[in-house]
């Protein structure tokens, strides 16, 4: 092999390397998730400074005087990777990675309760941001889920 | 060729005539032509020959444009591709594509990711929802005021015995 057809080689490589780059960095990125499960209720009054932010948030939704942190859980999921999350009230959250779309992540969750399916929904989550699911009685008050992804 | 007594050679004189010779070779036969008149006739002869031609050769290159003769050769033995076709190789070159092809993909691979880093716009929802199924007695989706994190709240009492109901978004 002359050193001319060396260097075309060399060429072709380099090419088809960096050719491929950018579709293996378009490949979806694992997502990090974090579930804080929260216990929002009237009466006493408290915050949790971990919640402070979120809390105010909520201020303008809803007019409950007490938000509690009650458990903090973490996933890394990988594309089309489903990973699940113990809720308090024998209740779990199943959160299924489906990949990204633009900015957004997106996945479908799927609440049960007492192994029976509550419900399913699916959104397309902002990068580096979060939704908060809520409503169930527990306790003296509602949970409340707040539901964070990042990639 | 030594003295006047050997046989004359045309050969050896055209050597002498065309400088061809050591300078020894030379003197042997100025020696020779110093007696041999056939011989420096034919010396002479060719020497006015010789003349006669550079001189027509001078008088013919004058009249001759070698840049435009050499162009037309060049391009009607092919060898040399015209400014378009030289353009076009360079263009369609691997040499030129690959490098190319490797600048774009880098800028395309960065302009994704710093897409994909930015922070989420401020304005819009942060979560948009694509469907909602479930065994629920109602479900309301809101936005906070400020930040305009999406709220899904919903009541399970469906589970709780008060009737199942299925609503779908």
């Amino acid at each position: 092999m002359g050193p001319k057809a060396k260097n075309c080689n060399l060429f072709f490589m380099l090419g088809l390397f960096t050719v491929l780059l950018p579709v293996l960095g378009w490949a979806a990125p694992p997502v990090s998730i974090e579930v804080k499960t929260v216990l929002a209720s009237s009466g006493e009054t408290y915050l949790d400074p971990r919640l402070a932010e979120m809390a105010r948030e909520l201020q303008g939704l809803f007019r409950y005087t007490s938000y509690r942190l009650l458990g903090r859980d973490r996933l890394t999921l990988q594309p089309r990777q489903t990973g699940s999350v113990a809720l308090p009230g024998n209740r779990r959250l199943q959160i299924t990675y489906r990949g990204v779309d633009s900015r957004r992540v997106e996945l479908l969750l799927e609440m049960f309760k007492d192994r029976n399916s509550v419900f399913e929904t699916s959104i397309r989550l902002n990068n580096r941001s979060s939704i908060i699911v809520g409503g169930p009685r527990y306790e003296n008050g509602y949970l409340l889920f707040n539901i964070y992804s990042a990639f | 060729m030594n003295g006047a007594s050997e046989q004359c050679n045309q050969e050896l004189l055209s050597l002498y005539i065309d400088g061809e010779m050591s300078p020894e070779e030379s003197r042997q036969v100025d020696r020779h032509l110093q007696h041999c008149r056939a011989c420096r006739q034919y010396v002479q002869q060719q020497a006015e020959l010789a003349q006669r031609l550079r001189r027509e050769v001078s008088v013919a290159r004058q009249g001759v444009d070698f840049q435009r003769l050499e162009k037309r050769i060049v391009d009607q033995a092919g060898g040399q591709p015209s400014l378009q076709d030289r353009f076009r190789q360079t263009l369609f070159s691997w040499k030129l594509i690959l490098p190319a092809a490797a600048a774009a993909a880098l800028v395309l691979f960065f302009f994704t990711n710093l897409f994909q880093l930015q922070p989420p716009a401020a304005s819009g929802p942060s979560a948009i929802i694509n469907s909602f199924t479930g065994k629920v007695s109602s479900v309301m989706i809101l936005e906070t005021p400020q930040s305009h994190h999406t709220v899904i709240w919903y009541r399970e009492e469906a589970m709780e015995g008060n009737g199942t109901e299925s609503k779908k978004l």
